[in-house]
């Protein structure tokens, strides 16, 4: 059952396709290990799992009379709790939404429902999307499969531990400032935030119109691709929802990287950092050059001031779409996003607009570098999960924020709309993962995904799972 | 006149004169007295008064508990005078990130 439970998705689609495993077998599995697990974790706020087992014996009756729809069909799956779900409430980790049940599906939902996948359940979240640990005063606290006492990150943490522990194949996300690839890296997982535009945020509660994005955290790079390609494309709901061509995410995933330019930006990107991760990065790059790929130092200065600009956009943002709650019922929100949400109430508005004035500068260097570069290759994360309750004050010797760890290096890709990934590439000397997070052109996730792909064939960090 | 926890009158007009300046600070401390004047002029150096904070969530409407305004004097002061020193070449023409579009086909 546990090696069932810990199959990538594509492995287990193939198998499912093949006949070799019935989606029943293949959910039982799961909901074996979040029976047996769960209470440990904490990764659901609402688990689904009689819903689940149910779509299982639906997908397998389709599956047997020839109705086969596609990778996904019968593979479960989670989803972010920020994410509507017809008739099954999503609370966005939020007291306040604590009795919303949506009237639809969002996009992401319907197509993956539509592609066959088995929803094991809403996952745990930090309340909002406001924050980075998924420690929850509503929902409780998730915790990291790979250390219990630790952090899984956030605000999608729920997903990545869920997925992380073989509670499901794969799991939503979104990302406003690298809340999918930060979890990603701590939980040893292939998170990808696409373009903005790319995939639709039509039905999920938003946190910040302009830098919310949606996304798969994955067991591989191949498992994103396949994720991608059911979930990518225009959505006539979502007005920033792009309509552009899409193509085959799987396609070219094994092309070789001979040719392909990556930089390094090491100022700011790689100072502070743990010691540990920076000697992987350099070991993973070595990997990437032994592939064929010519690795150079870059500059990219305005992507150091991403962390002083954000706040300006998404908290005005987050504010504007909480008016009317934090306003009513600013007692219901939890300590540390209520001044969050209060802190963009009283941005001025030439504030804001000058935060997205400063984006378009940060773009615009962003595209010169990536015309001469093919991607950008960065640590995701400063550090490693930090404890519960006990948020790392120093990296490497320099004293530092969570923030920083966090989202240091991945919010500047929100900002700019740039797809950016994040790939297992080591572990701590206690047995921590991280991870490195490949950055590149709007529109061009195909490049990152074989840049990620090739790495995953070349190392076996990927293929390590936790032991609960 | 009993006290009341509603906020002072403050027109927008007078609110949004210096916006974008550091004066905007400067234009809410004109309307109160000691400490708040003083924290204002402090504000280009990075600090805010609570006082400030404080009247600019009343400003929105933003019923802040005991104690909120002076921990958001301390998150804002400092990362606002950093974010608006910000000036990379070629601000005066840069758009907004997000402009408003008319979808074709409208």
């Amino acid at each position: 059952m546990e090696e069932l439970a810990f199959l990538s998705l594509r492995e287990a689609g193939d198998r499912v396709r093949q006949r070799q495993v019935s989606p029943v077998e293949l959910t039982a599995a799961v909901l074996a290990r979040t029976s047996a697990f769960e209470p440990q974790v904490h990764a659901y706020i609402t688990p689904l799992l009689d819903e689940a087992a149910a779509a299982a014996r639906q997908a397998e009756r389709e599956i047997m009379s020839g109705r086969y729809r596609g990778p996904l069909h019968g593979i479960p799956i989670a989803l972010k709790d920020n994410y509507w779900t017809a008739g099954v409430r999503t609370t966005a980790g939020a007291k306040i939404f604590a009795d919303f049940t949506p009237p639809e599906n969002g996009t992401v939902v319907a197509r993956l429902r539509e592609a066959g996948a088995i929803f094991t359940g809403k996952c745990n979240m930090h309340e909002l999307a406001l924050g980075g640990t998924t420690v929850n005063p509503h929902y409780g606290t998730t915790h990291n499969p790979w250390g219990l006492d630790r952090i899984p990150g956030g605000s999608s943490g729920g997903s990545a531990a869920a997925t992380a522990a073989g509670f499901c194949f794969a799991a939503t996300g979104t990302d406003t400032t690298g809340s999918i690839r930060a979890p990603a890296s701590y939980c040893n997982l292939t998170g990808l935030k696409p373009t903005f535009g790319r995939v639709s945020i039509y039905g999920i509660v938003p946190l910040s119109w302009s830098m919310d994005h949606a996304g798969p955290l994955t067991r591989t790079v191949e498992d994103a691709a396949l994720f991608m390609n059911a979930i990518a494309g225009h959505d006539p709901k979502d007005p920033t929802s792009a309509d552009v061509p899409v193509p085959d995410f799987t396609a070219g995933l094994d092309a070789p990287l001979r040719g392909l330019r990556l930089g390094v930006p090491r100022a700011y990107f790689f100072e502070p950092l743990d010691p540990e991760i920076g000697a992987a990065v350099e070991t993973a790059l070595g990997v990437l050059r032994d592939l064929g790929a010519e690795v150079e130092e870059v500059s990219f200065p305005s992507g150091a001031q991403a962390l002083d600009i954000y706040p300006f956009v998404q908290r005005p943002e987050a504010a504007s779409f909480q008016e009317d709650y934090i306003r009513t019922q600013p007692e219901d929100y939890g300590a540390d996003v209520r001044p969050s949400v209060e802190l963009g109430g009283i941005i001025l508005a030439v504030d804001y607009l000058r935060g997205q004035r400063l984006r378009t500068a940060m773009r615009q260097e962003l595209d010169a570098l990536l015309s001469r570069v093919d991607a950008l290759v960065t640590p995701s994360t400063r550090a490693v999960a930090s404890p519960i309750g006990r948020p790392f004050t120093e990296v490497g010797g320099q004293p530092t924020s969570g923030t920083l760890i966090n989202t240091g290096n991945t919010v500047a890709f929100n900002l700019t709309g740039s797809p950016a990934l994040s790939v297992p590439c080591g572990f701590s000397s206690d047995g921590l993962p991280f991870g490195m997070q490949l950055a590149g052109r709007a529109w061009d996730e195909a490049t990152l995904l074989r840049i990620g792909a090739a790495y995953q064939g070349a190392t076996s960090w990927h293929e390590q799972h936790p032991r609960l | 006149m009993k006290p009341t926890m509603r906020r002072r009158a403050l027109s927008r007009r007078r609110f949004l004169a210096g916006a974008g300046t550091g004066a905007v600070a400067v234009a809410i401390g004109a309307q109160t007295t000691g400490p708040a004047g003083a924290a204002v002029s402090a504000e280009a150096d990075g600090q805010m008064s609570t006082e400030v904070v404080q009247q600019l969530a009343e400003y929105a409407d933003l019923p802040l508990p005991s104690g909120t305004a002076e921990v958001l004097a301390t998150q804002l002061g400092r990362p606002l005078a950093t974010f608006r020193a910000m000036r990379p070449a070629g601000y005066e023409g840069l758009l907004p990130a997000v402009i408003f579009t008319v979808p074709a086909g409208d």
